[in-house]
């Protein structure tokens, strides 16, 4: 019973590269049950973008368990990850389209009726200000701006659960707040935020829990206004005394 | 501005040095390969040149003649495929490369590296003009006998001139050339229709060479294609090449000094003209390219609600149709892959007609139009790796590894399909099969192309080869595409060979109706069907589970 009403479940998670000897993560634990954002936060090579792609079906794995909506990813692939918009870090789009042809392409995939794909179209173009250039072929599109399509892509659907994999690359300043306001709006709507980011200001800003990964394990998993009273430090300063510590 | 361009002919080299290390044996085994065909080439054209020299109708028509004439083809088809080349080289190495983004905010002059890209190009079109031209004419030269050493002092002269008009033409096309590209890449179906026009073309010029074999084969003598008309109309197109009737006269010290001092004027007009238009145009495109200038609109179309699978496959569509590359290969391939076959078929038929006094279209069209169906194919061989990092992407949405390979499939299917169809039609329409013939063709030649959709399909996808360039356009055909080239070709031969063996063997013993008519057909259907039966089975077999592979693309 309790287990349906996570959003997301990881337990135990490892996962072990190709030709690797290490495991990349491994014991991996994070359940996020309601309306929250959750930071995902570690140095480079970590894990967290590791972690990310297990959760969202990207990757296999050889250890633990994944469920989204009470969904396995592995054995119930196609209905977990319905309950889920994603934002990769690499701003993968079909570049060849226009950008309002991509989104039509994921909300036929997502399964969005024809008059709620058109309404979060105009809705999210206005939010993160694609403009006009909704309707030019993705090719053209500037880095921020393909972020941008990324972003709305993820949302057509309204999914339960948003992962963002360091959305705020190529973003600008005023882009970058309305993201962050559009986040939390949408976790007032009562959904879940995974969020990935180098930008501890911002997560700071932003998160209401911060998951630290450190080569590959849990370190911390921290309510992150407790934490930063606790250390009355920035997060910023706090997140590198723990690493320096 | 002579360091800039020294510095960057010196990374030129670095480049090109360092990519000569890597394949070291591929690529002699290529130099090894093009030697021989120039070897084999030189050797027929010796043959075709004695043959065209000694043709004599009136008392004018010496050797000398022959000789200015075929010089004058010879350096109007170089001129020609210079300026092609080089207006193409121009337009993609001045406008669209990521090295020229790289260069420009360097304390390099958009004027350097103008004079450096056209240096280059001279240099390359010298070396090619030079080993193309003078051995030929060399050879010419030898053959209508009595060239003094002026000859070969003005062919060498005439070669070193001549890549100097190439540039300069190429330079004066680039512009144009480079305008409709762009005002190209903004109208999709219109690019298509142009590359499939192209591409009618050149099968149109496939189809002329050809008739000239089949010509050549029924005569067996190459003096019987050279009749009085055709030598008139030889001799009026090469007195009207201008201005490359000028360099053979000038080669045959046939006015020399008139002719050389034409060939000057010519040329300096030209490069004239050209620097002209560059200090004008040059430095304005390129900034507007830097600064974005392609905006490509596109109509507001409405959000149309599909099924996944008609999304799918609607979403293979756009991104072939848009991307060049893709579309040329896919669509335009596939268009003039009928032509190609009907063609084929023909002189296939005339060939055996003559030698073995039997006709056999089927199996002929069998062999031909299989063996063709790869080539459409072999696209598919890109099925999974032209979706880049969009791969990864999907593997991220909720569709299966079966719905996402079927549309894929069923894309091919339907272009490779319609190719097959028209192929067989106009083997149909042309009457070398009958009906019923026909409709067993039909059903053989799509079995084969499903097999080889299933196959090409499941071989990408254990083996990606995902784009890394800036265009995000997989350029280099894999192990894949000649692999199955390879097997596709042997199942052509195969089917063709299998059914033609039979039919002979049948006809020659004198067998049943049975024998001749039916057993051919069956023996095709039954291996095109097992052939597709297996490739489905290789497809199919673990198919979720390959595709959920780790792929080592991102890691």
């Amino acid at each position: 019973m309790e287990d349906q009403q996570n959003v997301f479940a990881i337990q135990g998670l490892g996962k072990r590269y190709r030709g690797a000897s290490d495991f990349a993560v491994r014991g991996i634990d994070i359940v996020c049950r309601g309306a929250e954002i959750v930071g995902l936060l570690g140095l480079n090579g970590a894990g967290k973008s590791t972690v990310i792609k297990c959760l969202t079906g990207f990757l296999p794995f050889e250890e633990g368990r994944i469920e989204i909506c009470g969904h396995d990813i592995v054995t119930d692939a196609v209905a977990a990850k319905r309950c889920f918009g994603y934002v990769p870090d690499n701003r993968a789009v079909f570049a060849r389209m226009t950008g309002r042809e991509y989104l039509n392409f994921v909300a036929d995939v997502y399964r969005v009726g024809g008059e709620d794909r058109k309404r979060r179209t105009e809705e999210l173009s206005e939010v993160f200000g694609l403009g006009a250039k909704v309707d030019q072929l993705i090719e053209s599109y500037s880095h921020g701006m393909r972020q941008k399509i990324c972003l709305i892509a993820a949302l057509i659907h309204r999914p339960r659960l948003w992962i963002l994999d360091e959305p705020l690359t190529g973003l600008d300043p005023q882009s970058a707040k309305a993201l962050r306001e559009y986040m939390k709006a949408y976790k007032a709507e009562g959904n879940t935020v995974l969020y990935s980011s180098h930008n501890l200001d911002a997560v700071e800003k932003t998160c209401d829990r911060a998951v630290i990964i450190k080569q590959g394990t849990i370190l911390a998993n921290v309510d992150i206004k407790k934490f930063v009273a606790e250390k009355g430090k920035s997060l910023e300063e706090a997140f590198i005394d723990l690493f320096e510590g | 501005m002579t360091e800039t361009i020294r510095i960057l002919f010196k990374k030129d080299w670095t480049l090109r040095l360092s990519a000569l290390k890597k394949g070291g044996w591929g690529k002699l085994t290529t130099a090894v390969l093009f030697a021989a065909v120039i070897a084999a080439l030189l050797y027929v054209f010796v043959d075709f040149a004695r043959a065209y020299l000694s043709v004599q109708y009136l008392s004018t028509d010496t050797p000398f003649v022959r000789q200015k004439e075929l010089m004058t083809f010879l350096t109007a088809a170089v001129l020609l495929a210079s300026v092609f080349a080089g207006t193409r080289k121009i337009v993609s190495g001045l406008f669209e490369t990521a090295e020229t983004a790289v260069l420009l905010p360097m304390p390099i002059g958009a004027r350097e590296l103008f004079v450096y890209r056209v240096l280059d190009l001279f240099l390359s079109q010298l070396l090619v003009t030079a080993v193309l031209l003078i051995p030929l004419l060399c050879i010419l030269g030898a053959l209508a006998g009595g060239m003094g050493w002026t000859f070969y002092l003005f062919t060498v002269i005439a070669v070193c001139l001549l890549p100097v008009l190439s540039t300069a033409l190429s330079s004066l096309l680039a512009f144009p050339a480079f305008a409709v590209r762009r005002f190209l890449s903004r109208h999709f179906v219109l690019r298509l229709a142009v590359y499939a026009a192209v591409l009618a073309l050149f099968f149109w010029v496939y189809s002329l060479i050809l008739g000239f074999l089949q010509t050549l084969l029924a005569g067996g003598d190459l003096q019987t294609l050279f009749t009085r008309e055709t030598m008139e109309k030889l001799s009026g197109l090469a007195a009207a090449l201008y201005p490359c009737n000028f360099y053979a006269l000038f080669c045959a010290g046939q006015d020399a000094a008139v002719n050389f001092v034409m060939i000057l004027l010519i040329t300096a007009a030209c490069g004239s003209a050209a620097l002209l238009l560059v200090q004008q145009l040059y430095g304005r495109i390129l900034k507007e390219r830097m600064e974005g200038g392609d905006v490509t609109v596109s109509k507001v179309r409405p959000m149309k609600e599909r099924g996944v699978f008609a999304s799918l496959l609607h979403k293979e569509f756009l991104t072939v149709l848009r991307n060049p590359d893709y579309a040329f290969s896919c669509f335009a391939t596939a268009l003039t892959m009928p032509l190609m076959s009907y063609l084929s078929v023909s002189l296939a038929e005339l060939l055996l007609r003559s030698r073995l006094s039997v006709s056999c279209s089927f199996e002929l069209s069998l062999l031909v139009i299989s063996a063709f169906t790869v080539l459409t194919n072999t696209f598919c061989a890109l099925n999974i790796s032209r979706e880049g990092k969009m791969f990864f992407r999907e593997k991220t949405m909720p569709l299966s590894g079966r719905i996402l390979v079927l549309s894929k499939a069923a894309f091919c299917g339907i272009v490779s399909g319609a190719s097959v169809l028209l192929a067989v039609a106009a083997v149909a329409v042309g009457g070398m099969v009958t009906v019923g013939e026909a409709f067993v063709l039909l059903i053989v030649c799509l079995l084969v192309a499903a097999a080889e959709i299933f196959f090409a399909t499941r071989r990408d996808l254990a083996r990606p080869r995902f784009p890394s360039n800036e265009r995000d356009t997989v350029t280099e055909p894999g192990d894949t595409v000649s692999l199955l080239i390879l097997l596709g070709f042997v199942l052509a031969v195969l089917l063709g060979g299998g059914a033609l063996g039979i039919s002979l063997y049948a006809r020659l013993t004198s067998a049943s109706a049975f024998m001749i008519e039916v057993l051919p057909a069956l023996f095709a259907v039954a291996l095109a069907a097992l052939v597709c039966g297996g490739s489905a089975a290789y497809l199919f077999k673990g198919l979720e589970k390959a595709c959920q592979r780790e792929e080592s693309y991102e890691e």
